[in-house]
């Protein structure tokens, strides 16, 4: 299985961190202070999508809320494919910053 | 304060960003965050954070859209090919006949182009014009396209406007010896040295300012200089001129491209000529062209003619009229010169003597619409096999409307599917039009080139057909409503049914009017050239008469002609009708003094008028038993004089100008004959003179026996050897120059031949498809009626029936039409064929015809196939 792409690996985790929550919106929040960027709203949708297509999460839809304006909510919970992808992906990241803990790279 | 609203055109954009179709919660999540923003920083950051996420979303969004376009468009064109597999045979009809519709119209398109551009890769083009002539009195009037000798040098001097002018005068056949070879070369002509000035023909050799100044001098074309010293530097040489006199080549030009209305390979310098320095307004043998200066206006140099012709023509015709030149402008006379823009010429000129041959403008007109109406046909084809096909593809729609694709999205795949179809035929066409390019060049006299520019319309055409074609398929297509599609209870085939049928009705329409509209073009053609033309134009051999030595010893030539038997008669003289040229004012004794004539003069000699056959009315011809000195006139003549033909014989003839030691020179008319042809049945028959004067005849007439055409052309040839030695043996028949004049006619009438089979062509492919498409939807119903104890003709006869209803009608309707423009057309022509009902009643019929025939094959298997097995497959 080919890894996720950096993208998709934090909206995964975003994902899974945000829970019940998840959603475009709060992933964006959530991504863009801790990365401390104001992402554009697209860098988070196109891995989503990505994630979708490939089963890693799956997308509930909300019935449209007057909040917003009669539009539907999308949420995203992760699916245990998605949580082996992340697996593979940690091993893969261990594997390679083996050694590296004490070294700067000045 | 009411909700804040993002950007709308952000909010707008990004609404396009998703086809996946969740653009609503893209924008809902973009709009929380916004009011978010509005709270926190402020409306005007939040408006600025938005337009920022929009823009910078914009082209990650856009690789999604390009990869599911993409993607959307392989599927639709899978779907496509699909369809056209499984339907083969209406598709290839389909596409073979909008191909042959957009075939013709491209080959017409070429020819049209052709047409419209004569003239204009000249330089200046816009600015050049030619100097015509206008004249009339209370009788009649008349447009000349050549002037008089003096005109152009005095337009130059006279008027600032002017920037140039120069005259070109034909010289006729010309005998142009190398050494030994010996060619006649018929498009000679006479130019001033200021003519490359004016038209900037490109030089090979030689220096366009200098290189007709001299006299004896001249230029040729480069295929000139190949014909005559097989190279193209031939600065320097020269040739003989009619055998008398040598001329000096001085330039070479590259060919001339073959839209110039006047086709020279030779021109010689006018130095030479005598007559041309003259001053005297008399005569109008020269086709003058002026240059104007840049932004001068036509109009008002033409509004200073009549001043100039006062000024300088004014003294030639009060000498002439013997009147001062007020009381002629009060008794009538009118004259003055037009500015005819150089561009027009081909097109539009319709004067008289003109010194090459012009095509009119109406030609391009009936090609244009020829074109209009075949392509009408083929898109009417399109559209009806397209809906006709519909049925089958029912279920596909109401699938994909269920699952959701909306009504455009539909029309836009069937309109791709259309524009496909279009783009298949139009390289089919392209196909065919190269295969026939060469073919067609030869049929229609020119040479054709598929340029950019064509090809660039071809693709015009192509995508406006495919649109417009498709437009009316896709409409229906994606309107079939999924609920009664599913179910089954959708009606197949009667969808648009009336309308369709409407389509074939106004293809055979248009099909049988052109039909009608050609047959009735060719009748009048044949009329014209079958008229009695008033003299028997066959087996009537013409020489030219060359040398003066040649003019002198006619008699004796003649003589030693008729000693053979198989030569019947022998005449000379100054042209032959179809080719003459030179009209004198003439009064009549008893005549007003203004009362004057323009009467063609032709020399003839004795037995001019028993060589060709024509009739005399009163009085005799040139005899040897009488005075030579008369004249001969037509009818026309006569009548326009006032006299009648018995009157007219012993009335003295004046001719305006002929000057001799005792004043004006009186002739007396000794003879009238009947009217006769001597231009094309375009015109009215004018009046003509005829005259002995031995030193003009140009042209000896020999009448020989119809049997033994070649015998008598050999002794001729024989007798010519000893006559004109040195001049090869030219002779033509004079009915073959005189079918010249029609020249262009013919050829156009192939043309429109040809294009409306193909019309009637492509009609019966669409109807063909079209009757085959419906007998298939019929055949459960063929197979119940057959059940039911119908026998095959019945069922034959029932099938053709719509057909041949739409047929009769499309006759009922193109038969006034077609009556209608043809009456119109033929009173261009002053002898009118008279257009019978054979015309439409063949047409008629021939279409029936062919409409059954078209459809008969497919009812005939239909009615003739098994009940059992068309039920079965219910």
């Amino acid at each position: 299985m080919p890894l996720l792409n950096r993208s998709e690996e934090m909206v995964l985790l975003a994902v899974i961190k945000l829970g019940e929550e998840a959603s475009g919106m709060t992933i964006r929040r959530y991504l863009s202070k801790i990365s401390g960027e104001d992402l554009a709203i697209a860098s988070i949708y196109r891995p989503l999508d990505r994630l979708k297509a490939k089963g890693f999460v799956l997308a509930i839809d909300a019935p449209p809320t007057k909040e917003r304006g009669g539009r539907r909510r999308r949420f995203y919970r992760p699916t245990p494919a998605g949580f082996a992808a992340l697996e593979q992906l940690r091993h893969v990241h261990t594997e390679l910053w083996r050694g590296f803990s004490n070294m700067s790279f000045s | 304060m009411p909700n804040p609203y993002p950007p709308r055109w952000a909010a707008f954009v990004l609404s396009h960003m998703r086809p996946q179709g969740d653009a609503d919660i893209l924008l809902g999540d973009l709009e929380e965050e916004f009011l978010y923003m509005v709270e926190t920083c402020g409306l005007r950051r939040a408006h600025v954070w938005y337009a920022r996420q929009a823009l910078r979303s914009l082209p990650l969004f856009t690789q999604d859209l390009i990869t599911w376009s993409l993607v959307m468009f392989v599927h639709y064109v899978k779907v496509m090919v699909r369809h056209l597999q499984r339907q083969r045979a209406y598709a290839s009809i389909n596409i073979v006949g909008l191909a042959m519709g957009l075939a013709v119209s491209l080959l017409i398109l070429l020819y049209v182009k052709d047409e419209l551009s004569y003239d204009r890769y000249l330089d200046h083009a816009d600015r050049l014009y030619r100097v015509t002539f206008e004249g009339s009195d209370n009788d009649a009037s008349i447009r000349i396209a050549t002037t008089e000798a003096p005109l152009a040098a005095t337009l130059v001097a006279q008027f600032p406007e002017v920037e140039q002018a120069t005259r070109l005068r034909p010289a006729g056949p010309t005998l142009i010896t190398d050494g030994e070879r010996t060619f006649y070369e018929n498009r000679v002509y006479f130019a001033d040295s200021t003519v490359f000035d004016l038209f900037s023909f490109p030089f090979l050799f030689g220096n366009p300012q200098t290189a007709l100044t001299q006299p004896n001098t001249m230029v040729v074309t480069a295929d000139l200089a190949e014909k005559y010293f097989g190279r193209q530097d031939v600065l320097g040489r020269t040739v003989r001129w009619d055998n008398t006199t040598d001329y000096t080549i001085t330039g070479v030009l590259e060919n001339l491209p073959q839209h110039s209305h006047l086709p020279f390979n030779l021109l010689a310098s006018m130095a030479g000529v005598e007559e041309a320095n003259s001053q005297v307004w008399g005569g109008k043998a020269y086709a003058t062209y002026a240059r104007l200066r840049d932004g001068a206006n036509p109009k008002i140099l033409e509004a200073k003619f009549p001043d100039l012709i006062k000024t300088y023509k004014g003294a030639w015709l009060e000498q002439m009229l013997g009147m001062s030149f007020e009381e002629a402008v009060a008794a009538g006379q009118r004259m003055t010169y037009e500015m005819q823009p150089l561009t027009d010429i081909h097109l539009y000129s319709d004067l008289d003597y003109e010194i090459a041959e012009v095509s009119s403008i109406n030609y391009v007109y009936i090609l244009s619409a020829i074109a209009l109406f075949v392509l009408l046909i083929a898109c009417i084809n399109f559209m009806n096999l397209s809906t006709a096909r519909s049925a089958n593809r029912a279920q596909e729609v109401g699938m994909r409307k269920v699952l959701g694709s909306g009504r455009s999205q539909l029309v836009k795949q069937f309109m791709g599917e259309s524009l496909f179809m279009a783009i298949l035929a139009a390289l089919l066409a392209l196909g065919v039009v190269y295969a026939l390019l060469p073919a067609y060049g030869n049929l229609a006299g020119k040479t054709f080139v598929v340029t950019g520019e064509v090809l660039l319309l071809l693709i015009g055409i192509t995508l406006g057909v495919g649109l417009a074609a498709g437009v009316y398929p896709a409409v229906v297509l994606s309107s079939f409503k999924p609920q009664a599609v599913l179910k089954g209870t959708l009606s197949f085939g009667s969808s648009g049914g009336r309308l369709r049928n409407g389509l074939v009705v106004v293809q055979f329409t248009i099909a049988i009017g052109l039909i009608i509209c050609t047959a009735i073009m060719a009748q009048q053609l044949r009329f014209m050239q079958d008229q009695r033309l008033g003299f028997d134009q066959e087996h009537v051999v013409v020489l030219p008469i060359e040398s003066s030595k040649a003019q002198q010893s006619y008699e004796a030539f003649r003589t030693q002609l008729l000693q053979d038997p198989s030569i019947l008669h022998v005449a000379a003289a100054s042209a032959v009708p179809g080719r003459f040229n030179n009209d004198r004012p003439f009064r009549i004794e008893g005549a007003n003094a203004d009362d004057v004539h323009d009467v063609q003069l032709v020399a003839t000699s004795y037995d001019f008028i028993e060589t060709l056959d024509m009739e005399l009315l009163a009085g005799h011809g040139f005899s040897r038993d009488f005075e030579a000195d008369g004249l001969v006139l037509n009818e026309a003549a006569v009548l326009q004089m006032g006299e009648t033909p018995e009157t007219a014989i012993g009335k003295q003839l004046v001719q305006i100008g002929l000057a001799s030691e005792n004043g004006d020179h009186f002739q007396t008319i000794v003879g009238v004959v009947k009217d006769f042809h001597f231009e094309s049945l375009h015109q009215r028959i004018g009046p003509v003179a005829m005259a002995m004067v031995p030193k003009q005849f140009s042209r000896v007439l020999v009448r020989i026996h119809p049997d033994q055409v070649a015998e008598s052309l050999a002794f001729i040839e024989e007798r010519w050897a000893t006559y004109e030695p040195g001049f090869p043996y030219n002779y033509t028949f004079l009915d073959a120059d005189f079918g010249r004049l029609y020249e262009t006619e013919n050829r156009l009438g192939t043309i429109y031949n040809y294009f409306t089979a193909f019309a009637l062509f492509i009609a019966c492919l669409g109807l063909f498809g079209l009757a085959s498409f419906m007998i298939t939807q019929r055949t459960k119903e063929i197979g119940i009626r057959k059940a039911l104890g119908a026998t095959s003709a019945d069922i034959v006869f029932l099938l053709s029936k719509t057909f041949t209803a739409q047929v009769l009608l499309a006759c009922a309707l193109a038969f006034p039409l077609a009556y209608f423009l043809m009456a119109r057309w033929l009173q261009n022509f002053a002898y009118q064929t008279t257009m019978g009902i054979g015309v439409f009643i063949a047409t008629g019929l021939l279409a029936l015809l062919i409409a059954w025939m078209t459809v008969s094959y497919q009812s005939i298997k239909a009615a003739r196939s098994r009940p059992v097995e068309s039920l079965q497959s219910a």
